[in-house]
């Protein structure tokens, strides 16, 4: 693994430069939008990567631990934004789903992006944005076997999915900043 | 090509979300570096197995695979066994050998993958037919299961066999498993894996032995000599290998006590589920003997081989079932999420047919009709979930799904009874408090 860094390291000068433009910095503290559908307000700071609705903050690095947002997806979109080289295969957002489907439809985008051992551990009931909607735990694993634990948050308004997931390594950096996550998701306010 | 930087970096982090370990930028160099060399595939997105890592030349082109006669005339005694011997590892200077270290170090890669299937009991089984099946080769073979949904098994040449949980979905019995764990046995000591590799390597030179570097450092070339080095599968071989594979397979299953009578029956079998589709079919017709002529083969064979024990040899029907009960539904449920929908339903048909825990299988069938959504689709769900309930075994979840249909039909009535039916099966469901929940908000 470390040649394999020592690899990509030396053959990515430029595309180095070019990825880490992507992150931009979320300071902790005041209200932020998200996707321009949702709003939160994060106590401590965090780095994000936006596309359109959906955006990723992290604070050591997605792999690491990292939160989702998919900002009112309407019927037909998917729950990630797909580009040249995510799988054709997303599945889509349907009005209409029941909450059951909607953690079928999470599950399934993990799976086609690369997730294995994909299990529901509790999914209950909760007020989000002063809305019905629910929540579930569960635990999945990377393809080279990194085990990680997530909860996720959704709940519907005007035919649109508000989903927010936080995912993280199992050892070490999902407890770690699972109460700023927690904080973060119980921030949720919908534009 | 030029991908925009915001792109790629949501690539990155859509495989990162879920895979690897390094940081976002890391990665990103990483692929930029590997582009010229997955430059050389032929393989398109479309291709139904692009993980089979199917045989190219580094100019695009397809490897030859049918080299011409290779004296194999059907009669079993062409078939003999020398060329490996038990506990043989390649000469540390030889070619071979810089092949076995690739392979080992994939194997290292794979004992750890998120997808092996860890379950003791299964891996036993699958391991014990393959010690009895290889005879005094039973130490230099490692079985790794992995969750993998497609017909296949790989074999590597240093003794890395992957069985793939599709594979076993689709056998019906032990025999059947045999069939496929005798052929890739015969792959690995006719060192298959290895003569493809060089055929390649003196075909390409300088270019493949840039990529055996490459692959040393664990950079991944699908498609290219690496895979050769690290997986020789089922898919990937050519004709002659194929069917010689097919010959020795028959000798070793029968040389167990396993009745080769079952051999063309798995064929026979993939046959019907591959149906009229020209996608799923060309691709094992590329490197693979017809269906038909690869059944004639064999049945050849099979009248042929003397079988240990002089009896009709070993099915095994009740035994394999068995051992694949505990895992039937996520094997099922794995099938699914192929979407591959025409394909799993003449599977699934056929599976129902033979009859073992058909309730499950209903209920998967039904799965597959809602994941599809298509006009009627949620008509097709009902009726198979309604099939899955006369069954004992019905799993508790056609309760549930049933239930989902009808709350979204607005049939509150059949709605709450079905969710109320699915908590009864499954008091301890992790879903419980949702469950209960949507029962509570539904009006009457």
């Amino acid at each position: 693994m470390k040649k394999l860094v020592r690899i990509a390291a030396l053959a990515s000068v430029l595309a180095l430069a070019a990825a880490c433009q992507g992150y931009t910095l979320v300071k902790g503290g005041s209200p932020v939008e998200v996707g321009n559908a949702m709003k939160v307000s994060p106590e401590r700071s965090w780095s994000k990567l936006t596309s359109g609705k959906y955006e990723i903050w992290t604070v050591d690095g997605p792999i690491l631990q990292q939160i989702l947002f998919a900002s009112g997806v309407e019927d037909g979109e998917k729950l990630f934004p797909t580009d040249a080289q995510t799988p054709k295969t997303l599945p889509e957002f349907k009005k209409g789903m029941t909450e059951l489907e909607i953690t079928e439809l999470y599950r399934d985008t993990l799976v086609q992006l690369g997730g294995t051992q994909f299990e529901i551990q509790e999914i209950a009931p909760k007020t989000i944005a002063g809305k019905q909607g629910f929540r579930f735990e569960f635990t999945f694993a990377t393809k080279e076997g990194l085990q990680k634990n997530g909860i996720a948050e959704a709940v519907l308004a005007e035919d649109k999915l508000y989903f927010v997931a936080y995912t993280g390594a199992k050892l070490h950096y999902y407890p770690k900043n699972l109460p700023d996550a927690e904080q973060v998701m119980g921030s949720v306010e919908i534009l | 090509m030029i991908i925009p930087a915001k792109s790629r970096l949501w690539s990155t982090v859509a495989v990162f979300a879920v895979a690897v370990g390094l940081t976002a930028c890391q990665t990103t160099g990483g692929d930029a570096y590997r582009a010229p060399i997955n430059a050389a595939k032929t393989q398109t997105a479309d291709d139904p197995d692009k993980d089979s890592g199917a045989p190219t030349d580094v100019s695009g082109d397809s490897v030859a695979r049918d080299d011409g006669d290779s004296g194999i005339t059907g009669s079993i005694d062409d078939y003999r066994i020398e060329d490996l011997s038990p506990g043989e590892r390649p000469d540390i200077s030889s070619d071979e050998a810089s092949v076995w270290m690739i392979a080992d170090r994939a194997e290292r890669r794979a004992a750890n993958a998120g997808n092996a299937i860890k379950d003791p009991a299964l891996n036993a089984y699958v391991s014990d037919m393959v010690c009895k099946i290889a005879g005094d080769y039973c130490d230099d073979i490692r079985v790794y299961i992995v969750r993998v949904p497609d017909f296949n098994a790989t074999m590597s040449p240093n003794g890395m066999m992957s069985v793939y949980s599709g594979l076993l979905l689709r056998a019906r019995n032990e025999a059947q498993l045999a069939t496929v764990l005798s052929h890739e046995i015969g792959h690995y000591l006719r060192r298959h894996s290895y003569q493809r590799m060089k055929d390649t390597i003196d075909k390409t030179n300088g270019l493949a032995f840039f990529q055996v570097f490459t692959a040393a450092l664990g950079v991944p070339v699908v498609g290219s000599i690496a895979t050769i080095a690290t997986v020789g599968s089922l898919a990937s071989f050519g004709r002659d290998s194929e069917r010689e594979a097919d010959g020795y397979g028959v000798l070793l299953m029968a040389r167990a006590g396993f009745s080769p009578h079952e051999a063309p029956k798995i064929w026979e079998n993939l046959d019907a589920e591959l149906g009229d589709t020209p996608r799923s079919r060309s691709f094992f017709y590329a490197s693979h003997p017809a269906i038909s002529e690869r059944q004639t083969m064999l049945r050849a064979l099979a009248d042929e081989v003397p079988i240990a024990g002089g009896g009709p040899g070993r099915i095994g029907t009740e035994e394999y079932r068995e051992a694949l009960s505990p895992h039937w539904e996520s094997l099922l449920a794995d099938e699914v999420s192929k979407r591959d929908y025409e394909r799993t339903e003449r599977l699934f048909d056929a599976l129902i047919a033979d009859g073992f825990r058909a309730g499950a299988v209903y209920y998967q069938k039904g799965e597959m009709y809602r994941q599809r959504g298509d006009e009627g689709d949620e008509d097709l769900a009902l009726a198979a979930y309604h099939a899955a309930t006369q069954f004992i075994d019905a799993p508790p979840e056609v309760f549930r799904a049933r239930g989902q249909i009808f709350q979204r039909r607005g049939l509150n009535v059949e709605a709450r009874e079905s969710y109320a039916e699915y908590i009864r099966r499954n008091p301890e469901a992790t879903d419980r408090k949702m469950i209960e929940f949507v029962i509570g908000g539904l009006g009457s």
